[in-house]
């Protein structure tokens, strides 16, 4: 039995074709390149994001569900081994920890005292939404999460997502039912922070490694090396006050002071995601003033 | 009620064609739905091989007609959208790295196993260059150099044993195309 061979007489149309489709699309494929760059800090193709993260996140969450089993029983198994050690080592944390409990419990009410005293307006209260993150991205051009919570929940651009460590990153994209996030290690992550026991200012940027720089550094401020460093809430978006990382030294000399993060990015499972409600600014109130005097008159007219 | 019998069969004959030529396509979606997984060993992050790139190279190579470029465009632009990087960036790579291949696709198919390999390897290093080159056409997006040749190792590495998989997944699928071409008359 022999295949017989084709010899229609567009053969060599059919080749052309597929050479004329290949050079086309490697040229949409620059074009969407160049669009991207051009964006510049907003978000290219978002609405196509959303939409692909919305169908695709289904999916992760059954392809993760039989992972997580192997990593959990991976863990068990070696937690397992190591039991009595790791034991000895809890309970002495335990013991540590108690300590410490009993002091923040004590300075947690002196700080109320002080603030009824000063008859001061504190933080407004934070939202906290739990999820697992089912994607990830750690390629060499981006680092992200896909969170398996959206608009429904209440997850709006711009949230800070922690981890029992620290800060790992903030919400960039939001879907219906997922989100992703951006790890604080991406190239486009830019956070703003402060200094433990100094009120001077900068930002955590991203730079593809492990150790993101420190930028915009507060004018004549020199941090020390192991610093710790939290969010500072000036963006009025993220809670201030979230722990991110301690100072480590420049790569280089002249260089910018890099970060060690607490929070270990190459193993991130549960998060929370933290919002608070936005601050609304008196010109905004204003504005919303106006628009409420204006709307009966036009609706009398 | 033979035609009947006939026409189900003709029937069953274009389903089994048309899945047939889904499996690369549903093979490298797989592949990158892998690919995206938070997969971690012994609590340890390793690169995660580009398994669409190695299903693109291995259809392209077995059979083109089934690996199209507008196939590899979807595959990349997938990838792109998933992993929340540039838009572009691995539809890009893939095309670029296929349309070499294609071209060069004499030098490597039917000299064995080994040549093959060393073929994969080739096309592993144009699309980590694409990748980067990429990466600087949209600019601002650094290329994490480590990571990306570490990721093109472990992609090479783990190819022989993902090509054996294809192979036997194309095999199990071409039956499929028999029973087509025998509705046909393609058969003699």
């Amino acid at each position: 039995m022999a295949i017989r061979r084709s010899t229609s007489p567009f053969t060599w149309l059919r080749g052309f074709w597929t050479q004329a489709s290949l050079v086309f699309l490697i040229l949409i494929s620059v074009v969407m390149l160049a669009v991207n760059n051009r964006s510049g800090d907003e978000i290219a193709f978002e609405g196509i994001r959303e939409v692909a993260d919305e169908v695709a996140s289904p999916a992760m969450q059954v392809i993760d569900l039989p992972l997580s089993g192997l990593q959990n029983a991976g863990k068990w198994i070696s937690s397992y081994w190591n039991s009595a050690a790791r034991l000895r080592e809890l309970e002495k944390e335990n013991r540590n920890l108690r300590q410490w409990e009993a002091l923040s419990h004590a300075l947690h009410g002196k700080i109320l005292r002080y603030e009824e005293l000063l008859n001061m307006q504190g933080e407004t209260d934070i939202n906290v939404v739990s999820a697992r993150m089912i994607a990830e991205a750690r390629g060499p051009f981006v680092r992200s999460g896909l969170l398996r919570v959206g608009r429904t929940k209440g997850i709006v651009v711009g949230q800070a997502v922690v981890n029992p460590q620290g800060m790992i990153g903030r919400i960039v994209t939001v879907g219906r039912n997922s989100s992703r996030v951006l790890f604080l290690n991406d190239l486009n992550s830019r956070v703003p922070v402060t200094f433990e026991g100094a009120t001077s200012r900068a930002i955590i940027s991203g730079n593809n490694t492990r150790f993101p720089e420190l930028t915009y550094v507060g004018e004549g401020f020199v941090p020390k090396i192991g610093t710790r460093i939290s969010t500072s809430g000036d963006d009025g978006v993220l809670p201030s006050g979230l722990l991110v990382g301690e100072v480590i030294a420049p790569k280089r000399e002249g260089g910018n002071f890099q970060v060690k993060l607490y929070a270990n990015l190459a193993i991130v499972d549960f998060v929370q995601v933290l919002s608070r409600p936005l601050v609304i600014t008196p010109e905004q109130e204003i504005a919303e003033d106006n628009i409420a005097d204006t709307e009966p008159e036009s609706m009398g007219q | 009620m033979s035609t009947g019998i006939t026409r189900l069969s003709s029937v069953a004959a274009r389903v089994g064609l048309i899945a047939w030529i889904g499996v690369p396509t549903l093979v490298s979606l797989a592949g990158l739905l892998i690919y995206v997984a938070p997969i971690r060993f012994f609590q340890l992050y390793i690169p995660m091989p580009l398994f669409p790139l190695m299903a693109i190279f291995f259809w392209a190579m077995a059979r083109p007609k089934m690996m199209p470029p507008i196939v590899v465009f979807g595959i990349g632009v997938t990838q792109d959208l998933l992993t929340g990087g540039p838009l572009g960036l691995w539809a890009f790579t893939y095309l670029f790295a296929y349309a070499v291949m294609t071209t060069q696709s004499d030098a490597f198919s039917g000299r064995g196993s080994g040549m093959l390999w060393a073929g994969f390897g080739l096309m592993v290093i144009l699309a980590v260059f694409a990748a980067a080159l990429a990466g600087i056409i949209s600019s601002g997006w650094k290329v994490d150099w480590a990571h990306l040749l570490a990721q093109g190792a472990s992609t090479f590495f783990v190819y022989p044993l993902a090509s054996k998989l294809y192979g036997s997944l194309l095999r199990s699928t071409q039956q499929s195309r028999r029973l087509y071409d025998f509705h046909h008359g393609r058969l003699s």
